[in-house]
């Protein structure tokens, strides 16, 4: 600020910066919502870091490359490694719902049974809440408290313009959870029971995802959505919940929307 | 004040500055500050203006669907005497347009040079100077009427 040319620097002698200084000096928050502001803040844990640039990693990714080649050799085939943590629903789930926190809103979503899992369900579960529309699905809210929830609705903690949002989302389209476990995300998704039927699916293998819909030309086409996707869980009325990125789980929750799913299981 | 406390006093204000309206810079700073929270973000100055200009635009995207008609009393403010009286001062800021009320804010009491602000708000610093000083001569004609109408 103080290396700028002088002719670059609004004259601050203009009366009407001075009173508009003034003016603005005496703007301050309501005492309520800096109280509750200030209590986000020490409830949220703090970033530590900024991103690192790329000059900065080069270190690490060369010892982060040598440790795996290492380990690749020690070990053996990386497939071996194991399976994703399950989460304990007994110790995640409430029994009664949340309280809505100070200055939020709670909103109460109906939501896509066949895409709940119910042992993903409980208060106090981060979701990510995405609008399902033939054309396209578009996230709506990332990391969102559940204050209560049921395999038919889910009530969630938002801000006053999140509500606005939500309310609107949900006359536009079903809305579907994410659900948040540490840094996995974990959608449910109905496939062709077929395979799980024949007990063929188990958890922490592994799968490629396909679709059959109509192209352009009206005929059934299939395609493969995702390769390489972990089953964290199948379940008995033929839905798998599956481990996956958000993105993925956007592609996931739009093929659900335009045909049915397959299973293409892979070996190990 | 703690250096929250100041972030979150400099956030009101800048929000004041974008909306000219205090019931919607309280529901703006809310919404940034707990979307800047959630990311795990910085919580530096220019990352929380940042974060508020954009809640601001989605937002102005959101009322223009929903076409919200304001409330007669923000079209027609009644007159005050100096823009340092807090009820004048948001009055004043009625009057002007959106980009002007931020340039200006961001130049007049932020005290960022004209270069400064052109970075912050992505515009030629030229065009940034012509909002500055257009808002100022606005604000001045409104001060020069509603003082003459003030007047017995």
């Amino acid at each position: 600020m103080s290396d700028a040319s002088p002719e670059d620097r609004p004259p601050g002698t203009d009366p009407i910066d001075r009173e508009l200084a003034r003016g603005f000096a005496q703007l301050t928050p309501p005492e309520d919502l800096m109280t509750t502001l200030l209590h986000a803040a020490e409830t949220q844990p703090r970033s530590t870091s900024r991103r690192p640039s790329l000059q900065q990693l080069v270190p690490t990714l060369f010892l982060l490359a040598a440790a795996a080649g290492v380990a690749f050799v020690a070990i053996g085939d990386p497939s071996d490694i194991p399976p994703p943590v399950e989460p304990s629903p007994a110790t995640e789930r409430a029994a009664t719902p949340l309280t809505i926190p100070a200055g939020m809103r709670a909103v109460t979503l109906p939501v896509p049974s066949r895409l709940v899992s119910e042992e993903d369900l409980a208060n106090g579960a981060i979701v990510d809440l995405v609008l399902l529309q033939i054309d396209r699905t578009v996230t709506l809210l990332t990391g969102v408290l559940v204050l209560h929830a049921t395999p038919e609705q889910l009530t969630v903690a938002c801000s006053p313009d999140e509500a606005e949002m939500l309310t609107h989302g949900r006359e536009q389209g079903p809305i579907a959870p994410i659900f948040h476990h540490g840094e996995q995300r974990f959608v449910t998704v109905p496939v062709d029971a077929a395979p799980i039927a024949a007990g063929f699916v188990a958890r922490g293998m592994r799968t490629d995802l396909l679709t059959t819909a109509p192209n352009d030309d009206d005929e059934l086409e299939t395609t493969t959505i995702l390769r390489d996707v972990a089953i964290h869980r199948a379940h008995a009325d033929g839905r798998v919940t599956l481990s996956v990125t958000p993105s993925e789980a956007e592609r996931l929750l739009h093929a659900t929307e335009r045909g049915p799913l397959s299973l293409s299981l892979r070996g190990n | 004040m703690t250096e929250l406390e100041t972030l979150l006093h400099a956030g009101y204000r800048y929000a004041v500055a974008l909306t000219g309206d205090a019931a919607d810079a309280d529901d703006l700073l809310q919404d940034a500050w707990l979307a800047m929270l959630r990311a795990e973000a910085p919580r530096t100055r220019r990352y929380l203006f940042r974060t508020l200009k954009n809640k601001y635009i989605d937002g102005y995207r959101r009322r223009q669907i929903l076409d919200f008609e304001p409330l007669p009393e923000q079209l027609h403010a009644p007159a005050g005497p100096s823009l340092a009286d807090r009820q004048t001062l948001m009055q004043g800021l009625a009057v002007l347009r959106p980009e002007e009320r931020e340039a200006l804010y961001l130049c007049a009491v932020e005290g960022h040079t004209a270069a400064e602000a052109a970075d912050l708000l992505d515009r030629p610093r030229n065009t940034v100077l012509s909002l500055v000083h257009r808002g100022r001569a606005r604000l001045r004609a409104w001060l020069g009427t509603t003082q003459k109408e003030a007047l017995p």
